[in-house]
């Protein structure tokens, strides 16, 4: 499963639920969810660069083990 | 993916109303009532701090020294509220017995009143350190740099309790109680 339960829980808790109890939708406000929302887009794009260097990492590590002669595999087996 | 049962969809209603309630008791009681975690909360900031604070009815924890007060705001509720929501409603459906699906509704509010007593500690402890640097700023440019702050403290501790909490329940090699 994704992140995104707990960050649609953090927007949800954060700026929907203040709306639905009526705060004033005035500039601190907005201020306030455009905080939120700039920290969930830089965690989002964080996340998915990891995700790309985590696979691109593991992708090379198995395509250098398979560059390997069969000998060398035996030798480390 | 397992599919919602009706257990499942009952817990996390219980859930929802547990969150529901909270919330009300944090937009209605004062900051006297949010003792059960404001008290922990400033007991770990001085340990980590160094920085003494004691009591005052009515405004919340006040650091004598530092002058910064431990009130309403930072108590973190909403955080607690949002990790113990959001680990019922993700993990749930993963445990097989119903005991296994109680001891996760359980274990979440203990995980999240945990996470949230390390996380306001943060957040307290880093904002404590940045008053003296930025005490040349405006009242109104010093509480942005406080609410910023806190967005990304509890954001980013939400997201690594979600992560550890996923490697706990559901890591290789386990299998779903």
């Amino acid at each position: 499963m994704t992140l995104w339960v707990p960050i649609a829980f953090y927007v949800a808790m954060t700026v929907v639920v203040p709306i639905l109890n009526g705060s004033p939708v005035d500039r601190a406000f907005i201020e306030h969810a455009g905080v939120v929302l700039v920290a969930v887009a830089l965690v989002v794009v964080l996340a998915a660069g990891g995700r790309r260097l985590r696979r691109y990492f593991s992708s090379e590590s198995t395509s250098a083990a398979m560059r390997q002669s069969p000998s060398q595999r035996q030798t480390r087996a | 993916m397992t599919r919602w049962r009706a257990i499942d969809v009952a817990l996390v209603a219980v859930a929802l109303a547990a969150a529901y309630a909270l919330k009300r008791h944090y937009s209605d009681d004062g900051v006297d009532q949010l003792a059960w975690i404001l008290a922990p909360t400033a007991a770990l900031v001085e340990l980590v701090t160094g920085t003494q604070f004691v009591h005052e009815t009515g405004i919340g924890y006040l650091g004598r020294e530092s002058f910064f007060i431990i009130a309403k705001p930072c108590a973190g509720v909403n955080f607690l509220i949002v990790a113990f929501a959001a680990s019922v409603f993700a993990f749930v459906r993963g445990r097989r017995t119903v005991l296994g699906k109680l001891a996760l509704v359980a274990g979440s509010f203990a995980g999240a009143y945990a996470a949230a007593l390390v996380a306001n500690t943060i957040r307290i402890a880093i904002a404590v350190e940045l008053q003296p640097r930025l005490a040349e700023l405006g009242a109104a440019a010093r509480e942005r740099v406080h609410h910023g702050e806190g967005v990304v403290v509890y954001l980013v501790a939400l997201l690594l309790c979600f992560v550890a909490a996923r490697r706990v329940l559901d890591g290789p090699g386990r299998r779903p109680a």
